[in-house]
């Protein structure tokens, strides 16, 4: 099964996600957070990106979902190194495309499936006008 | 086909965790199975998908249709129907 990694600039955020997605998928998904810089301040952290890419690793890959593009830097330099690995980096939104990702991954999708599951994020409408 | 309707009465209508299990649920079958929000009649019919549900606007009141195409459409139906039933139309 594919897992997630979600890598935001505060751990708050990145639990908080996690815990949403995972409940909303009763707990069937491995997904793991990445927040904040090593000092505990607001930021991100390579090292421990790197540590939790290792815990998410899977045969079926990982998708990751970041909060800002910095983010995707810090993933990007915690990749180099590691091999064996497969990974894609989403341009989701955090909250609905972990969501929707944690969703497919939960029925089995591959990871180009949940990646594009997570990519129809962007146009989930949530104000309705009427 | 096989069909069921039901009338949603969850104060936050077809939510995000309820809308997950269902279309996790539709994954168990092998039939083609679809969602309507009937409260809406602009609203088109939808093949089954966490996204697709999400985007039927479904609040408290509204009146959905499920239906089900296939070898195992009847069995995909009740299973459907109890688990909205169970999460959606409490009260």
């Amino acid at each position: 099964m594919v897992s997630l990694l979600i890598v935001a600039h505060s751990a708050q955020l990145a639990e908080g996600v996690r815990e949403f997605a995972s409940h909303a998928v009763r707990g069937t998904v491995h997904i793991l957070a990445a927040g904040g810089a090593i000092d505990g301040s607001l930021g991100t952290n390579v090292d421990q990106i790197r540590g939790k890419l290792q815990e998410a690793m899977s045969p079926d890959g990982t998708l990751v979902l970041v909060d800002f593009n910095s983010a995707v830097m810090s993933v990007e330099a915690a990749l180099e190194g590691l091999q064996g690995i497969v990974v894609e980096i989403s341009d989701a939104p955090l909250v609905e495309g972990t969501f929707l990702a944690a969703v497919e991954a939960s029925v089995g999708a591959s990871l180009a499936e949940t990646a594009a599951a997570a990519l129809r994020a962007r146009s989930l409408v949530k104000v309705r006008h009427d | 086909m096989t069909e069921t309707t039901l009338t949603i009465t969850h104060p936050h209508g077809l939510h995000a965790r309820p809308a997950a299990d269902l279309y996790r649920k539709t994954r168990e079958f092998r039939s083609a199975i679809t969602f309507r929000n009937l409260s809406r009649p602009e609203s088109p019919e939808v093949t089954a998908s966490v996204f697709n549900l999400l985007q039927l606007g479904i609040v408290c009141g509204h009146r959905i249709r499920i239906r089900a195409e296939g070898e195992d459409e009847r069995e995909a139906i009740s299973a459907l129907d109890l688990l909205a039933r169970h999460e959606l139309c409490k009260g």
